[in-house]
């Protein structure tokens, strides 16, 4: 019976300490908007916090009236904002980001890697009626802090794992 | 330990033929290795030190040059390992944390069940296999420019070896399943230290309480039987086996690195193999850190059609692993000629013969890093109280001081494999066909001794 107790307590135990890590995690995305020329640029991406590393994004073109631009043959850079620098420093080659086509018209997602944190500027390039236009988006990367997603994830492993090798070792005894 | 037995007495004579350099001749040696501080006192500190580098990577600043973790685990850490390697063997593998993290669940949940078939069967390829993913996915996600990237690492592999600890019976992990430890038993092969059984002694030996354990200390971890052990690549020199044995048959002795490389009696294909993809190892982690690294992505981005770093550096790494598995196949096929032996023989035993070029590539590679940024790993643990380092030089020694050493180390690791795969040559075959196969085998050793020598000669980029 406190066998049986104990063996209920430390499942709740691991169960909350699994979940409850979930707390910290991103729940909405973050969207960066921008209206120029007509064409309302928006991109979003998918974790609250955009830190060092890869971070996925989806990007909307559409024009005044909310509708997706026809043949935008966009085209997305991203690179550090130099233009607060002392000078001096080395200016980055802007990294091309692949995209691909989304579920809805007009929708494109990828995926940009930030080596760095710190200002960011992605440079979108597209076509309005056969004219290229260019809006730049200011992105601010911010350092990546502890993930307690995955610390927690980890621990509750460990702490199943080690429960339950506890459980079997001494039923073994007790059989032997 | 499953088979812990009651503490033996002496049951043999004394016997004069132990070898003349045992280590174990020095009393004071002995009583160290023999008494309960060893070896504790190395694991305890290094497990605390472990302790906080992993909650510095998780918990600390995200980018890795201010992060003590990032400086002392790659910085530090990882470029002694090969040095520590060569010196004293798999010494480390009995101080490693992780090791010593599944000696402690097994003490206090281990079920101690078996190891299974399939893992002694293709263990080693196991290792390989994840060996050459976790190097792949470093690339890709930047495990090692990630402070968090480097933390979720260590975690993936405590809890990989809390589950094997809790399991199964002695280290399995680090026999079975550690990709360190394939490394780690390649290089010890070329090391200076070895264990070993008096064979004299053992022969009228009917305990086996170095396998088998006493009640006050338990047999190898490594599932090792001194008595028939004869290469250093599972010896970890955790002492239990210098304790356990009652008539003092273990002699722990110095010796010529590479020394146990020149008579393979049955080499393993997976151990060649293994050995040869740390050489294409060796070219990946020196080609991406090359400055001219960028303009080869953007070729190869032009080739391929795609600017998709996982596809760019996929086949990059593919064709880095494949040129010196091609080549050893090569070299084996017009070896073949000259000592009429199979192919896949001749790749299995002169792959032996990489493994000084091998130790010497990862050593000087890495010598860069601890030479050129070395001072980090002061700079971030100053930063951990509050004291700038202020963007001062993290170089311990200037760049032409560092390539001239690795240019030093690679010729003396190509002087090693080349005579390796002489001894091995002599070993293994008649006289008349030793010279012809040992030219073979150098010039592929030359080989890739220009391709390390002209890589380390190109502008480096730093981890920190």
């Amino acid at each position: 019976m406190k066998f049986k107790l104990i063996k209920s307590l430390v499942f709740t135990l691991v169960f909350a300490l699994s979940f409850s890590t979930l707390a910290f995690a991103a729940t909405t995305g973050t969207p960066i908007n921008k209206q120029a020329d007509g064409v309302n640029t928006t991109i979003t991406f998918a974790n609250e916090t955009i830190k060092p590393g890869s971070n996925e994004f989806t990007i909307s073109l559409l024009d005044s009236s909310g509708k997706p631009l026809d043949n935008p043959n966009l085209k997305l850079t991203a690179a550090m904002d130099t233009s607060t620098d002392m000078g001096g420093m080395k200016e980055d080659k802007p990294m091309m980001i692949d995209l691909k086509e989304g579920s809805q018209k007009g929708v494109y997602t990828g995926m940009v890697d930030f080596n760095k944190n710190g200002q960011w500027i992605i440079t979108s390039t597209y076509n309005v009626l056969g004219q290229a236009k260019t809006t730049d988006l200011d992105v601010k990367v911010q350092s990546a802090g502890p993930n307690f997603l995955i610390i927690g994830g980890f621990l509750a492993v460990i702490i199943l794992v080690i429960v339950i090798a506890a459980i079997t070792k001494k039923k073994k005894s007790t059989k032997a | 330990m499953a088979e812990i037995k009651i503490p033996l007495k002496q049951d043999l004579p004394p016997s004069p033929v132990k070898k003349e350099n045992d280590l174990l001749k020095n009393k004071k040696f002995k009583n160290f290795i023999k008494s309960k501080t060893y070896p504790a006192v190395f694991q305890i500190p290094i497990a605390l030190i472990f302790a906080f580098i992993v909650l510095e990577l998780i918990i600390g600043p995200g980018e890795a040059h201010d992060n003590f973790g990032t400086a002392g685990t790659w910085v530090l850490w990882w470029p002694l390992l090969p040095i520590l390697l060569l010196l004293f063997g798999r010494f480390w593998c009995i101080v490693c944390p992780f090791g010593y993290l599944n000696d402690v669940v097994q003490k206090f949940v281990g079920n101690n069940k078996p190891v299974p078939k399939f893992l002694k069967k293709y263990g080693i390829w196991i290792i390989d296999i994840t060996f050459l993913m976790i190097t792949w996915s470093d690339h890709v996600w930047g495990i090692v420019e990630n402070p968090r990237g480097s933390g979720v690492l260590l975690f993936m592999i405590t809890t990989a070896v809390i589950f094997s600890g809790a399991l199964f019976e002695r280290r399995t992990w680090c026999r079975y399943l550690c990709f360190l430890g394939g490394l780690s038993g390649n290089y010890s092969r070329a090391g200076m230290v070895e264990l070993r059984g008096t064979p004299e002694i053992c022969k009228k030996c009917t305990t086996a309480s170095c396998y088998k354990g006493t009640s006050e200390v338990p047999g190898c971890p490594m599932f090792e039987f001194p008595r028939t052990m004869d290469d250093s690549a599972e010896c970890n020199l955790c002492g239990n086996c210098v304790k356990n044995c009652p008539n003092d048959s273990i002699t722990i002795s110095t010796r010529i690195p590479t020394k146990e490389l020149w008579n393979i009696k049955k080499p393993k294909i997976e151990v060649a193999f293994l050995a040869i993809v740390i050489m294409g190892i060796v070219f990946v982690q020196n080609i991406t850190m090359l400055e001219i690294w960028d303009e080869i992505l953007n070729s190869l981005e032009n080739i391929l059609g795609t600017t998709n770093y996982y596809i760019t550096f996929t086949v990059t790494f593919l064709i880095a692993m494949a040129i010196p598995v091609a080549l050893l196949l090569l070299t084996g096929l017009i070896a073949k000629k000259f000592n009429k032996t199979s192919v896949k023989e001749n790749f299995a035993r002169f792959g032996y013969a990489i493994i000084p070029l091998d130790l010497a590539g990862h050593i000087a590679h890495n010598l860069f890093h601890l030479l050129a940024e070395g001072k980090s790993v002061g700079y971030t643990f100053m930063e951990l109280f509050g004291i700038s380092s202020n963007g001062a030089s993290t170089a311990l020694v200037s760049s032409p001081t560092i390539q001239m050493l690795q240019y030093i180390i690679i010729t003396i690791g190509t002087v090693g494999s080349i005579y390796t795969a002489y001894r091995l040559a002599r070993s293994s075959q008649i006289k008349s066909t030793v010279l012809g196969t040992t030219v073979v085998y150098t010039i592929l050793m030359i080989l890739l001794a220009v391709a390390n020598i002209l890589l380390f000669s190109l502008p480096m980029a730093m981890r920190m």
